[in-house]
């Protein structure tokens, strides 16, 4: 099966000099229908720069990205913009709907930027937001809807192109156990009914249940921590509490059972 | 397709508003005063644009309509008998007091009523041919304005002395005042004017050599000036604009810099506290075009709706201003639709920084809380 995402040992420094920081450190990662992986991590470990230069967001200092074998950063700017717009769905921890916009607009734009437009943008905007059971709130403005509501909202324009990707910053930060759970199920849906790729970044041990591969980002280094195929690396406990400190607990359990092979699913990254 | 510029726009519609409002402000200043360089200057050559004459004939360095020079009638005399002037006719200016009820300023113009050239226009009452008959007077309609039962054939007073309304027009006007017709005899019994004449325009039969007629007036008359009709049209206007409605450009230029400072501050202003909304469009896959044509999209359509507030308040007040003073602003389509064009490039020139802002917003902040 081809990867839809190849990440080849992309590094991002910033800076130079004495406050020179590697934030991503010769990370290799590949992404395939239909998976969910989890990116852990302490805060400042990388994690949101990752996802970013997955995301076609931040030009890497070294390495390369590639979503169906194509270069993302070798294309001309217009073309990173219309692949972001059509394979990557993308899922904020702030939801970042566009306030001056009702529900069933944030959708519609997402669908306007991807060449759909007039009643099919409408229909198809209508369709999934039903889906994510937000018909009845297609004419409010976020201002007006829970954290969970928005964080719906937020998937239903993720998905409103078709995207083959999800890439899911913090997805549950903002919301509470239910609202949390509730969009865990609808990603790793996504993974298994529509065939998505999803990678979600988070603190979050509730996702751990729905994630086919676990790794950890620490120092810029990314390590696979578990496989749903070797079970036995991890067992996430039943209801963890949402705690960022907690989280790091775990993560830091299981980075102590952690394999230390490199990874099966790591790219052959062109040289 | 949804607008994005215009949700952005509408979803704070007190300060859309309030924006169109100060935007129309700044364009009335900058319209109502280009209308009244227009009305003013139109009414000023009024007289040369109608007369269609070739040549107007002044005395020394006077050079325009609104700077009356005095011409022995022997100038007049000249022209008449020169080969190739098909018609020259003399015109008198003074400023006169018409007493109705009371007393209103009026520009008295003294015409041969024979003569082509200067004739009334848009009769609304009366025969222009009884302006041959001694002390008669025709009289715009504008320096009847609320006088209480005038008739044609009534007797009023100007300058002291009766004549006889014999015609009423409408629309004859100078920049500040309403004209009155008389002969050139009552004119001089009027203003005490014997023997010389302020103007002499020339209009030439087919094929005459201009220069010809020109150089045969001039020779051994030094004192002369003669003017085509278009550097004499010119010069009035010229004359105007260094008399003081120069300033009116000053006004002009004023209003169209505030308008596009408005634009510059509020374009500003929201895109600053959108940036973020920038960042995720460009996140999402807005192409930097998409982000253009949404600042472009919010300046052209506050300018246009801005425009239209201002325009209509243009109309208005010019309306309430001809209804008290009678002074008449023009709008050539052809300005207002140049003023308009003028407006939106400045709107667009104003919209460059904040289409810098929002294009080089960097769109990995929408992972930032």
């Amino acid at each position: 099966m081809d990867a839809l995402l190849e990440v080849c040992d992309v590094s991002m420094v910033f800076g130079d000099g004495s406050s020179r920081v590697t934030a991503v450190d010769g990370a290799s990662l590949a992404v395939y229908p239909g998976e969910v992986i989890l990116i852990l991590g302490p805060s400042g470990s990388g994690k949101t720069t990752l996802l970013s230069i997955m995301g076609g967001l931040l030009r890497p200092t070294q390495g390369e990205v590639m979503i169906n074998g194509q270069s993302i950063y070798d294309l001309p700017d217009g073309e990173t913009s219309r692949l972001r717009c059509r394979e990557i769905g993308f899922v904020f921890q702030s939801f970042n709907l566009l306030n001056f916009l009702t529900v069933r607009k944030n959708v519609e734009v997402m669908l306007n930027l991807g060449g759909v437009s007039g009643r099919q943008a409408r229909q198809r905007a209508e369709q999934l937001l039903s889906q994510v059971k937000l018909d009845h709130r297609l004419d409010f403005y976020p201002a007006k809807l829970s954290g969970g509501e928005r964080q719906r909202v937020s998937i239903a324009r993720a998905l409103a192109n078709d995207p083959q990707l999800i890439l899911a910053d913090e997805p549950t930060g903002n919301l509470d156990s239910a609202n949390g759970r509730a969009v865990v199920k609808i990603l790793s849906e996504l993974a298994r009914g529509r065939r998505c790729g999803v990678v979600i970044v988070t603190h979050d041990s509730r996702v751990l249940d729905v994630a086919d591969r676990v790794l950890y980002l620490a120092d810029g280094k990314l390590n696979l921590v578990s496989q749903a195929d070797a079970p036995e690396a991890y067992t996430p406990r039943s209801e963890p509490p949402v705690v960022e400190d907690t989280i790091t607990a775990v993560s830091t359990q299981m980075l102590l059972v952690a394999n230390s092979e490199p990874p099966a699913t790591t790219p052959a990254c062109p040289r | 397709m949804v607008s994005i510029a215009r949700e952005i726009l509408l979803h704070d519609k007190m300060r859309f508003l309030i924006t169109v409002f100060s935007l129309g402000f700044a364009i009335l200043m900058a319209v109502y005063d280009i209308g009244m360089f227009f009305g003013v200057t139109g009414d000023s050559v009024a007289l040369v644009d109608r007369a269609g004459a070739e040549l107007w004939v002044s005395a020394g360095d006077q050079a325009h309509l609104n700077a009356p020079s005095f011409l022995p009638k022997s100038a007049l005399r000249r022209a008449r008998h020169l080969a190739g002037v098909e018609q020259a006719c003399a015109l008198d200016f003074s400023v006169g007091n018409l007493k109705i009820n009371d007393t209103r300023p009026v520009q008295v113009l003294g015409i041969d009523p024979t003569c082509a050239l200067f004739q009334p226009w848009d009769i609304q009452a009366g025969d222009i041919g009884a302006l041959r008959r001694k002390d008669t007077l025709v009289v715009d309609d504008l320096a009847l304005r609320g006088a209480n039962l005038v008739h044609l054939g009534d007797i009023v007073e100007l300058n002291g002395q009766e004549v006889r309304l014999v015609a009423i027009t409408h629309g004859n006007k100078s920049f500040s005042s309403p004209q009155v017709y008389t002969n050139l005899q009552t004119f001089e019994r009027l203003t005490g004017q014997t023997d010389q004449v302020n103007f002499v325009a020339i209009r030439l039969k087919p094929g005459a050599d201009i220069d010809q007629i020109r150089h045969t007036l001039l020779k051994g008359s030094a004192d002369l000036e003669i003017i085509p009709a278009g550097a004499f049209r010119s010069a009035t206007i010229m004359g105007l604009i260094s008399q003081g409605v120069g300033m009116i450009f000053v006004i002009v230029f004023v209003g169209l810099v505030v308008g596009m400072l408005i634009i510059t501050l509020t374009m500003y202003t929201a895109t600053m506290e959108m940036l973020r909304d920038f960042a995720i469009l460009k996140a999402l896959g807005a192409t930097q075009a998409k982000i253009w044509g949404i600042v472009l999209e919010q300046a052209v359509t506050k300018t246009a709706v801005g425009f239209a507030v201002g325009l209509a308040a243009t109309l208005g007040v010019n309306y309430l201003v001809e209804t008290v003073s009678g002074i008449t602003g023009r709008f050539p389509p052809l300005v207002v639709a140049a003023c308009f064009a003028l407006m939106v490039l400045l709107a667009i020139f104003g919209s460059l920084i904040s289409i810098r802002k929002a294009t080089q917003v960097d769109p990995a902040i929408v992972f930032r809380a």
